[in-house]
């Protein structure tokens, strides 16, 4: 309740008070009244003075013996003097008792001050807090039992004076306690409890605190602070209470821990931490967890014990002189890979175990993305402007976060130099909120400028700060590096690389690309950007002066899917095998021997070939009724082996990259083994294995009929066009997802009728040798020309994943043609051979009609194989081309593609 | 559940059933011509009105299907009146300028009390409309009629489950989906580094959440079922419909009520008393947003969407995203249920007051009481 206060005491300026002088009215309590005065002995000495109206209570001498006590006590308001009067003012005379203390300009408490100031950072809760517990330490130390009255009232906030500097050169607004209370155990008032009144204090604050737009360590501290100071300062039992000293040494601990660790396992009862990932309290978990990195968050622990350095094409990826764009399925580990390899990483976790001899900062593009919704449609010189300056606070944002992590957990100090800087960018000069004694000054700055950030997404407000002129122009990146070198020792001369995440439409839009590839491809020797992206259609390589980047020129293009492709197989097995040794031996379901991929799934013990072979005796259930091509004569009698898709060889064949399935099959092969045997024996049976294979790769591709369009503007005009060229033109199975679908279906079937065909003839050696047709991709065999709607099928094939595309590609009448490989994960489902030997080839328009109309395609495609096969029993010569090519001819195919060990001929 | 968010969420504005309307003098009706009956419901249950303006939501992309001119033609029977500026395009692809043009008119007309009809409204435009009213801090009430049977039937959804095809039209009462939309007004910034938890809601197309998760790329996903107190049996198919894209994520996130392979999710909440939507929605916000950025897309019904509302006017820094549906069958809904009256009072106040609640039993050191 707000005291009365009795006007006549707001007009006493020019009065005096023994030898002081009244100049000002500050305040009233309920016990008395504040002004600022002067000593007549010396009167640029402002002192204030509090008036206590009548006759002194009982006990009041305690206010002034505290503080006498605690003389020389930093944050302690000394008392100076004492004396009793009387004011006459027209017909009223008043008598009292005053007191004279230093006055703390400008007088103002911290309830005055949370009044004034809009938000304040957690920062400013500690450093307040932090002040107070040392006042109350002091107060132990020196007998004072308590100071007796605290509350936001009595806590005055300073204002900065140039002249004090503190450790760190800086002018800050020093807190004080005040007004000390006379109430003492077993007198007349009873003495209010501190802890009570922190706790009020701390209230106070938080209600002001930021918290929607604080960062994310700001929101960690103030649930960790309010726990804290809810377990410590609710103890009513004396005994079991701690002490100031030991509750501000929690205090410190938490926001220590906090910025050091990430702070999701703070060891408080947050109620945030049921739905921690850590939820299993021990390291322990399902192989089948964490499929990605984004699942991880900041538990460094999980971080060190699930990443795996050697991932497909990394020297090219970290390659320090080039800008990079990657690209993979869903789950391959881009993110993973460039979130472990950022600085706040190696800081956390501690560094990879490959030599990284750059400093990575990682931003996400959702993120800048998300600040800047309608940007798509709006793109002009002041929206591109502020959509770099983002992205260069974003940049920012990462650098001050390590620099944080680094204080935190390396017991670095920040340079004064870089503080001053990033004050200079940030702070307004009319900035009511100057940092007050002890309070983090990198953290505030930090809380500032995810302040800033808020500002854009308004539309038609300027997101001013002193730094926006520099940040918003992309030539200020390489600047803006090159002054955290000079203040950031730890980056010295290495290479800066900023690992830009997500960097894919419809998110980022065409427009928004353009934009921001001028900053990130920008030539520079201070930084490579490696960006993320996820296929190459969703990148575009435009800047937005109109400049064409250029593969292999401004950027290089790697496909981790292509390269998990290309990889040697023991170099994907043993890749594989790293993954999961870490992943199986936390499983607790899982003996010691099912630790390695041998141990879990055993070996399949056949090569390509030979298994080749026994599929073509495999009952199909997934390609309708089975073929009837005569392969009676391939029998080799009643006890040939079921071809059985299992083993560590047939799991590594499945990879394209996409390690996410891989994780999810290998859940789903330990779940079903151990529900069946309830302990999961070992190796799992094959034809469990295969059955979950089957399955998994069935379920994947029914997921697929939920994809839409990634440009849904586009498709639609393409499918308006298409059935303006055709009225009973429609998507099969009715949506587009399903169309996708459909596209696989097609070619499945037509690839597994190749499969079980009349196999042809090779020369090996001296001796002619009958292979089947092992074919999961597809080869144009002409000019690659795919526009309109099959274009936007095209790429969403890519994009979704169910094809991958070998940009390796080949050269047809000078013409790039890419080749495209089936998603490995469906071959079981498809029943097709794991050899990338062969391939299906077709003719452009064919594979038109493959995009457009699946159904036709599966129906006439078929046919026209069959008549090819019909023909030419031997496959030698597939011409699918009206002039015949020596191209479709058989022949030994490509070193790189030719996975089929030489022994295997032998086996037959 | 949390006792402060249970104390929080009983001072929300209690639902009332209501058989009539009425348009306070110098109020407005705000409604939207959808293609549905219950487009109509409140132009049909509103007392005669003396030159009250209604505003239209007219929908872009235009469906002839939608009741424009019956709407129309109801509210001016009624003496109401709609003058051509009181006619507002929202396009439901791109709203983006929807909410600066009702402000604009709501300024103009300057109305003492708005009620807004969420009947027929696009759950975007009823958080756009919603949200206008926040910041003008109008005084606030909604309206909504429940449609009396809505489809797909419970045949429809058993002789699917029975073929197991999810993805059969008549289940999912869409034609298809257009893709996700995002308006600055409802967007929030991310802090650096901050993983994203997505919160969706099933419903009849679990496309809705795929094209949401294509497009976000959240870290964890939490998913509310829902319960109708009309139809029981369709919990358990928007859980069925659902069960592939639950499985492809952690199951610690998305409990079932037991261990059983058949059972329901436990995160559920009544399709029309939105209060359990608040409820639970707060829970997971204090959950999550300390190491999360929330980001809520609004896939539910009518009232777990206005549930959202309260929950984002209390957390600026949820960001929403809405999966857009290209367009409805004709069994979406039929004919007009009950029908609901919530008077929000001064939505500013009210969203301040629930505010000032929330952050003294879930910020403060001292609880309520102490």
């Amino acid at each position: 309740m707000k005291p009365h206060i009795d006007k006549w005491f707001t007009h006493l300026a020019g009065k005096r008070a023994g030898k002081y002088t009244l100049d000002r009215y500050i305040g009233s309590g309920r016990l008395g009244h504040v002004y600022q005065g002067h000593s007549e002995e010396s009167s640029d000495w402002p002192v204030a003075v509090k008036l206590t109206q009548g006759s002194p209570r009982a006990g009041w001498e305690n206010e002034i013996q505290k503080p006498q006590q605690l003389r020389g006590i930093t944050g302690v308001v000394a008392y100076h003097d004492q004396g009793a009067g009387q004011i006459v003012v027209g017909r009223r005379t008043e008598v009292f008792l005053f007191t004279v203390w230093d006055f703390i300009p400008p007088g103002r408490n911290l309830k005055q001050y949370l009044r004034e100031i809009e938000t304040c950072p957690a920062s400013f809760l500690i450093a307040v807090l932090e002040q107070i517990l040392r006042v109350l330490h002091a107060c132990e130390k020196r007998g004072v039992k308590r100071h007796g009255d605290l509350h936001p009232g009595n806590i005055l906030v300073g204002e900065k004076d140039e002249a004090d500097l503190d450790a760190s050169l800086e002018a800050r607004e020093p807190i004080y306690v005040s007004d000390f209370g006379y109430g003492v155990t077993g007198g007349d008032k009873a003495p209010k409890d501190d802890y009570q009144g922190l706790a009020d204090i701390a209230d106070a604050i938080l209600e002001k605190t930021e918290w929607e737009k604080g960062t994310a360590t700001d929101k960690q501290i103030i649930q960790g602070i309010r726990e804290l100071l809810q377990k410590l300062l609710r103890e009513t039992s004396h005994s079991e209470r701690r002490t100031p000293k030991e509750i501000l040494k929690a205090v410190k601990e938490l926001d220590q821990r906090v910025r050091a660790a990430g702070a999701i396992h703070l060891g408080t009862t947050s109620v945030g931490h049921s739905l921690s990932r850590t939820g299993l309290g021990n390291a322990n978990m399902s192989v089948g967890q964490y499929q990605v990195s984004e699942m991880l968050g900041d538990d460094w622990d999980r971080w060190k014990s699930l990443f795996v350095s050697s991932v497909p094409a990394k020297s090219r990826i970290l390659e320090p002189d080039v800008s990079t764009v990657v690209t993979g399925p869903r789950g391959c580990g881009k993110t993973m890979l460039f979130r472990r390899l950022s600085e706040r990483l190696v800081v956390e976790c501690g560094p990879v175990d490959i030599p990284t001899d750059f400093v990575g900062f990682y931003i996400n593009a959702n993120d800048i993305a998300d600040a800047f919704s309608s940007f798509q449609k709006r793109s002009d010189k002041s929206t591109d402007e502020k959509l770099v300056c983002y992205a260069n606070l974003s940049i920012l944002s990462d650098l001050l976060a390590v620099q944080s992590a680094r204080c935190a957990k390396l017991v670095e100090l920040c340079s004064e130099e870089l503080l001053d800087t990033i004050g200079e960018w940030l702070v307004e000069k009319d900035n009511d909120q100057a940092l007050i004694v002890g309070e983090n000054r990198l953290e505030h700055y930090r809380f500032l400028l995810e302040r800033i950030k808020w500002r854009f997404p308004k539309e038609h407000s300027n997101p001013d700060f002193p730094g926006f002129k520099d940040f918003s122009q992309h030539t200020w990146l390489p600047r803006l590096i090159s002054i955290a070198r000079v203040f950031c020792p730890w980056m010295d001369t290495r290479s800066i690389f900023i690992f830009v995440d997500d960097y894919t439409t419809p998110r980022i839009s065409v427009q928004m690309q353009k934009v921001l590839n001028r900053l990130f491809f920008q030539r520079s020797s201070e930084f490579v950007c490696k960006l993320a992206t996820e296929s190459a259609t969703t990148f575009i390589p435009v800047d937005s002066s109109g400049k064409m980047l250029q593969d292999g020129d401004d950027y290089q293009m790697i496909d981790m899917g292509e390269e998990s492709l290309f990889m040697p197989e023991d170099e994907r097995l043993a890749f594989l095998e790293k993954i999961f040794a870490r992943r199986l031996s936390l499983d607790p379901r899982l003996p010691n021997s099912a630790h390695t991929l041998d141990g879990l799934l055993g070996r399949l013990g056949l090569g390509k070939l030979q298994f080749a072979r026994l599929l073509r005796h495999r009952e199909d259930n997934n390609n309708g009724p089975k073929q009837t091509f005569a392969v009676a004569s391939q029998r080799r009698g009643a006890s040939r082996p079921k071809a059985l898709y299992h083993g560590r060889e047939v799991f590594a064949d499945l990879w394209s990259g996409d390690t996410r399935t891989m994780i999810q099959l290998i859940q789903e092969l330990v779940d079903t083994g151990t529900l069946i045997h309830f302990k999961t024996v070992v190796p799992i049976d094959s034809e469990q294995q295969d059955s979950v294979l089957r399955r998994r790769g069935g379920q994947w591709l029914d997921a697929q009929a939920r994809n839409q369009p990634t440009d849904p503007r586009s498709y639609k005009r393409c499918l308006r066009d298409a059935k303006l060229a055709d009225p009973k033109f429609e998507l099969t199975a009715g949506n587009y997802g399903s169309h996708l679908k459909a596209v696989v279906e097609a070619f499945v079937k037509v690839a597994r009728q190749l499969l079980v065909s009349p196999m042809y003839r090779i020369q090996s050696g001296t001796e002619f040798r009958e292979v089947p047709r092992m074919a999961f991709r597809i080869e144009v065999t002409d000019e690659f020309r795919v526009e309109g709607l099959a274009a936007e099928i095209y790429k969403d094939l890519i994009r979704y994943g169910m094809f991958m595309r070998d940009a390796r590609g080949k050269s047809v009448r000078g013409a790039f043609v890419p080749r495209l490989y089936l998603r490995r994960l469906l071959l079981p489902y498809a029943t097709l051979a794991m050899s990338k030997r062969d391939s299906v080839q077709m003719s452009c328009l064919w594979f038109r009609r493959l995009l457009l109309e699946p159904d036709r395609f599966r129906e006439e495609f078929t046919r026209y194989v069959q008549a090819m096969v019909d023909q030419d029993p031997s496959q030698q010569f597939l011409d699918f081309e009206p002039e015949r090519s020596s191209y479709t001819q058989i022949q030994a195919p490509d070193k790189k593609y030719n996975d089929i060990d030489p022994l295997d001929f032998e086996l037959e | 559940m949390n006792e402060a968010i249970t104390q929080i969420v009983s001072q929300l504005p209690s639902m009332k059933l209501s058989r009539s309307l009425r348009v306070q003098t110098e109020g407005v009706l705000i409604t939207a011509a959808g293609f549905e009956e219950r487009a109509l419901a409140s132009a049909r249950m509103v007392k005669r009105g003396a030159g009250q303006h209604v505003l239209v939501l007219r929908y872009k992309p235009k469906n002839k299907q939608n009741k424009i001119d019956e709407v129309v033609s109801s509210f001016v029977e009624k003496g109401f009146s709609i003058l051509p500026d009181n006619i507002v395009e929202f396009d439901r692809y791109d709203p983006e300028i929807f909410p600066s043009q009702l402000q604009n008119r709501l300024s103009q007309l300057n109305p003492r009390s708005v009620i807004v009809d969420i009947s027929a409204m696009s759950k975007l435009a009823m958080l756009l409309c919603l949200d206008v009213c926040w910041k003008m801090d109008l005084s606030t009430s909604v309206f909504y009629a429940e449609a009396k049977e809505k489809g797909p039937k419970i045949q429809e959804y058993d002789k699917a489950k029975a073929e197991n095809n999810l993805h059969r039209p008549s289940i999912q009462v869409y034609t298809g989906i257009h893709g996700v939309v995002r308006v600055t007004r409802l967007s929030s910034v991310a802090m650096q580094g901050q993983p994203t938890a997505a919160l969706a809601f099933m419903s009849f197309n679990e496309s809705l959440t795929q094209v949401l998760l294509n497009a976000v790329y959240p870290s964890r996903l939490f998913l509310i079922n829902g319960k109708s107190p009309a139809w029981s049996w369709r919990e358990e198919a928007t859980a069925w419909i659902h069960e592939l894209l639950r499985s492809e994520w952690p199951s610690a996130d998305n409990p079932l009520v037991n261990s059983n392979h058949n059972a329901l999710p436990s995160r559920a909440t009544s399709t029309i008393q939105y209060g359990e939507t608040v409820c639970t929605l707060l829970d997971l916000y204090w959950k999550l947003a300390v190491d999360h950025r929330i980001l809520l897309a609004p896939t539910g019904s009518k009232m777990q969407t206005l549930g959202c509302f309260f929950v984002k006017a209390l957390h600026p820094d949820i960001h929403i995203e809405y999966p857009t549906p290209e367009g409805f069958l004709d069994t979406y809904s039929e004919n007009i249920g009950n029908t609901w009256l919530i008077g929000c009072g001064h939505l500013k106040q009210t969203v301040n007051s629930l505010r000032k609640q929330e952050r003294q039993s879930l910020l403060k050191v001292r609880r309520l009481g102490d």
